[in-house]
């Protein structure tokens, strides 16, 4: 089997910490990315790109979730970038997440929504 | 059943060995207030429109208030339990069964009990709390500062509400159970998810069900995948999908109290929104902060003179899919938001008509999600394999659905696997268009 794994890849710009993901994001990947989003402090601003992303499930989805929501209870704030099409864009559609988080199609929209 | 009713004489099943024995392993008397069941006791409070409701543990010498809520005296409040022989708990016992008092003062049961003035109380409801070997532990009940008739909703509410607190504790018992023996908890894991399924689907005048639930591939664990179909108000039917995300205890606490939640709201008439927007309220207490969530699917369906009239909401969930007699696949219900994480949600009814030979599936993303390497089943493989059904009964389209992503996985599945398909009749010969 050749199960694909999750790649985190984080940086800065303009003090608006990037966490980038690529392959599949699942239950074996929640515990590396929870860390990720924790990293930057607990009133930070958090661009999470998604749009090189396969695959995101439901325990995924809820890691995103918690992030943003501790995010916000802290003063901080996170926009996600999920691309137009492709599997992950239709599961934040189909939970209503779009509309719910702050949910942008590419990396640069989503850094204006912080800036 | 002695003729004089007394409110000295309790009951002989009160002092029953095996039950008191029943009683104190449930390890809840004389422990405080819990969210799990002050919440179901509020939700019984809310929906009868009863000032006072109650959950309480009998022993041999006091019912005990597991949980009290609403308006209760000041000077009863603080010792959270009366008298045995002034409960009206000791009736339940007695019948292990549900008892209704419509006038407390007029009732033989309960007229010279003090409680009647101490409480106010002039009207009572009460169904057993049960443990998971059918003893009756308690009772799960409300109570009304006016003499009042129980509707057969009310009592339909109250119900369904008393199964879920005695699954409450049948919960909190198996936890114990798990931690003191870890080897057995994958048995017992089963058995309770199977106590959280639908175990045999109900007959519908019109309309053939069938069910398929398939664990993920550990199969250790509890899982979060649920399915219902019961009966609403008058002829309606309602069907309802749903995943919890999440696994382990708190996650099939999640997964009983939607279902009885949702079983609950249907009571009240709402359209399917109506009742996720209730069960999104029920849960955002328990949910919080923890990133529980769970997503479902409503669908309300009714016969009418061309078939079924369906009203189909979804909270997060995947569309349901529509197989027209005709042969060819659509999808049904508009995108909305999951469950338990936002106090707001935006939920949307949408309606459709059912013809005879239509076929309605439900389904949770285990199926979709469903790997092989890089590769999920997806959407497009769900809706071929649908169209492509050998005959277009309910039980085959399960059958051949579960056996299309049995066939493409090329591992043990991550996620649990439900399915429901409602195929309304065509009068004529069964399964033949």
């Amino acid at each position: 089997m050749n199960i694909p794994d999750l790649t985190i890849v984080r940086s800065e710009q303009d003090g608006i910490h990037i966490v980038v993901l690529s392959g599949e994001l699942d239950l074996r990947g929640v515990d590396e990315l929870q860390a990720a989003l924790a990293l930057p402090g607990e009133a930070a601003r958090v661009c999470l790109d998604l749009t090189e992303l396969a695959f995101i499930d439901s325990t995924g989805l809820a890691t995103v979730i918690r992030g943003q929501q501790e995010l916000a209870a802290a003063g901080g704030a996170m926009a996600v970038a999920c691309g137009s099409t492709g599997s992950v864009r239709r599961t934040l559609e189909t939970t209503g997440l779009t509309r719910l988080l702050t949910v942008t199609e590419d990396r640069a929209t989503a850094l204006q929504a912080l800036g | 059943m002695g003729s004089d009713h007394d409110v000295l004489t309790v009951p002989e099943a009160v002092y029953d060995p095996g039950r008191l024995a029943a009683v104190h392993a449930t390890g809840l008397l004389d422990t405080g207030p819990e969210d799990n069941f002050d919440r179901l006791a509020s939700l019984a409070a809310m929906l009868l429109d009863a000032p006072m409701a109650f959950v309480t543990l009998v022993d041999d010498r006091r019912s005990f208030w597991k949980s009290a809520v609403g308006a209760i005296p000041e000077r009863v409040a603080q010792a959270r339990e009366t008298r045995v022989e002034h409960s009206f708990c000791q009736h339940v016992i007695e019948s292990s069964g549900a008892i209704f008092v419509q006038d407390a003062e007029l009732d033989p049961r309960t007229s010279a009990n003090p409680l009647v003035h101490a409480l106010s109380v002039k009207a009572w409801a009460g169904f057993p709390v049960r443990s998971a070997a059918g003893d009756v532990l308690g009772s799960f009940c409300v109570v009304d500062t006016r003499p009042r008739r129980w509707s057969a909703r009310d009592i339909e509410v109250l119900r369904t509400l008393s199964y879920s607190a005695s699954g409450e504790i049948a919960l909190l018992d198996a936890v114990e159970v798990a931690q003191r023996e870890a080897r057995r908890s994958t048995a017992l894991a089963r058995t309770l998810q199977e106590s959280l399924l639908v175990p045999v689907l109900p007959h519908v005048p019109g309309l053939e069900l069938a069910s398929r639930y398939r664990p993920a591939g550990a199969g250790g664990e509890l899982a979060g995948d649920f399915f219902d179909v019961f009966q609403g108000i008058g002829d309606s039917w309602h069907a309802v999908i749903g995943d919890v995300c999440g696994k382990g205890v708190e996650a099939a606490r999640m997964t009983a109290l939607a279902r009885y939640t949702l079983r609950a709201a249907a009571m009240r008439g709402g359209p399917p929104s109506a009742m996720l927007t209730e069960l999104n309220d029920a849960l955002a207490h328990q949910a919080e902060g923890r990133g529980l969530y769970l997503t479902a699917l409503v669908a309300t369906v009714r016969e009418t003179d061309d078939g079924f009239a369906a009203t189909l909401a979804l909270a997060g969930h995947p569309p349901a899919l529509v197989r027209r007699a005709c042969g060819s696949v659509e999808e049904a219900g508009r995108h909305g938001s999951l469950l338990g994480i936002f106090s707001h949600v935006t939920l949307h009814d949408v309606e459709l008509l059912l013809a005879p030979g239509d076929v309605l599936v439900l389904h949770t993303d285990g199926l979709t999600d469903a790997r092989r390497g890089d590769e999920r089943f997806g959407e497009a493989r769900l809706r071929g394999a649908i169209a492509a059904a050998s005959r277009p009964s309910a039980g085959t389209v399960v059958a051949e659905l579960d056996a299309a992503v049995a066939g493409f996985s090329d591992g043990p599945a991550d996620d649990d696997l439900a399915l429901l398909v409602l195929r309304v009749g065509t009068g004529g010969v069964p399964w033949d268009t």
